[in-house]
């Protein structure tokens, strides 16, 4: 279905609250950009009366504004080992709690997976 | 004794190790063994899908391992079971899409079929809540609030999980050992940690609006069942009392309240190193 402008999903987005602008006011045309702009907590989805695809809806419009830095480089750190974060002491860090080592994925299975890497 | 693959995910892999390590605690008085999942990467969660048309091998890559090893998976994470099972409906659902995945999946020796099934750890104990009785030690005379993983129950169609607006089966859980669950008026609100990555004014303001509401409301510690809430809403109080000096509340993740209530070691719950 399409999107009605409705704006229900606008009074559940955490990031309008916050005085922000989200993909909830892109989609009802009160802002131009903020697609980035997303607590990741989906109200929207299932706030929407229309079931419109807002889950597809924000990765086009992401694919169309410049990722924030903090996006850039957590994409970056999965090309480069596989995690967001960095995991180069992990097992010394597992050992020191008591956890069992374990093995890394490395980046040449994700370089094959992701062609972008 | 039953057999499940752990997710942890990256965050409580590379930073809150004390979540696995009760996770498996906890599971193990339930008579499930946590199998750690070797070669596990990132589940691609909200950050790979706009870098990459290809986002869906890496869940996929993720699935192939558990079931080349047969089990189930348990997820510690909100936003890793959400990109799990988001990517297991994907795959049923196109079947073109499963066999462009699996072109790609046979580079790395792997092959998705869609036979692991995926549950939080919300899920799993709430499937067991006779073993929690069972195990059950004492009561814990404290007052707590809770703080639910959105992505566990949203989006309800994915998911299919709970109450999408008031879930209820981690309050049942925690009921279950003694504590006195507290209502506050921002219990189902996000806790804003993926706004870190965008803003962290926002992400502070979204934490402190939670703490702030559970502390007037009386409560001596949160339930968290996310590395993403723990996130900000522990580690990031620093902050927040920059706004708020007066806030000083105790975050502690599921499977400790949980391992405290059965008589665990606290050590072995990673409350004390």
């Amino acid at each position: 279905m399409d999107c009605t402008k409705c704006s229900i999903c606008r009074s559940r987005c955490l990031v309008e609250r916050l005085g922000g602008a989200s993909i909830t006011s892109v989609l009802n045309e009160a802002a131009e950009k903020g697609a980035w702009n997303c607590s990741n907590c989906w109200k929207c989805i299932d706030a929407c009366p229309q079931e419109f695809d807002i889950y597809n809806a924000i990765i086009e419009k992401r694919r169309l504004e410049e990722a924030p830095r903090a996006y850039r480089e957590a994409f970056a750190g999965i090309c480069r080992n596989g995690y967001i974060f960095p995991i180069e002491e992990l097992n010394t860090i597992r050992e020191m709690w008591g956890l069992n080592k374990i093995e890394l994925v490395g980046p040449e299975v994700i370089r094959k997976l992701i062609k972008e890497c | 004794m039953e057999q499940r693959l752990l997710f942890p995910g990256c965050l409580i892999l590379a930073r809150f190790q004390q979540y696995e390590l009760a996770a498996k605690a906890v599971l193990a008085k339930l008579g499930i063994e946590a199998v750690d999942m070797q070669a596990v990467a990132c589940c691609a969660s909200s950050i790979v899908p706009p870098f990459s048309v290809d986002w869906v091998n890496l869940p996929a890559y993720n699935l192939s391992l558990a079931e080349r090893q047969g089990f189930d998976i348990v997820t510690l994470c909100g936003s890793c079971t959400r990109t799990l099972r988001l990517t297991q409906e994907m795959l049923a659902r196109d079947a073109g899409l499963k066999e462009t995945v699996n072109r790609s999946l046979a580079a790395v020796g792997l092959a998705y079929q869609g036979t692991a099934k995926v549950s939080h750890l919300i899920e799993v104990i709430s499937s067991k809540m006779e073993e929690v009785g069972k195990s059950f030690r004492q009561k814990l005379d404290m007052r707590v609030s809770l703080s639910h993983p959105c992505n566990v129950m949203r989006p309800s169609q994915v998911m299919k999980f709970d109450d999408p607006w008031e879930p209820k089966k981690l309050r049942e859980i925690v009921h279950a050992t003694g504590a006195r669950v507290v209502d506050y008026d921002q219990e189902y609100e996000c806790c804003g940690a993926t706004l870190l990555m965008v803003s962290e004014d926002w992400a502070i303001r979204a934490a402190l609006a939670k703490l702030k509401s559970a502390t007037l409301a009386g409560a001596e510690a949160m339930v968290v069942s996310c590395g993403n809430c723990f996130l900000v809403l522990k580690s990031m109080q620093d902050k927040v009392r920059k706004i708020e000096p007066g806030i000083s509340l105790p975050v502690i993740f599921l499977p400790q309240i949980i391992g405290l209530s059965f008589g665990i070691d606290k050590k072995a719950l990673g409350l004390e190193q």
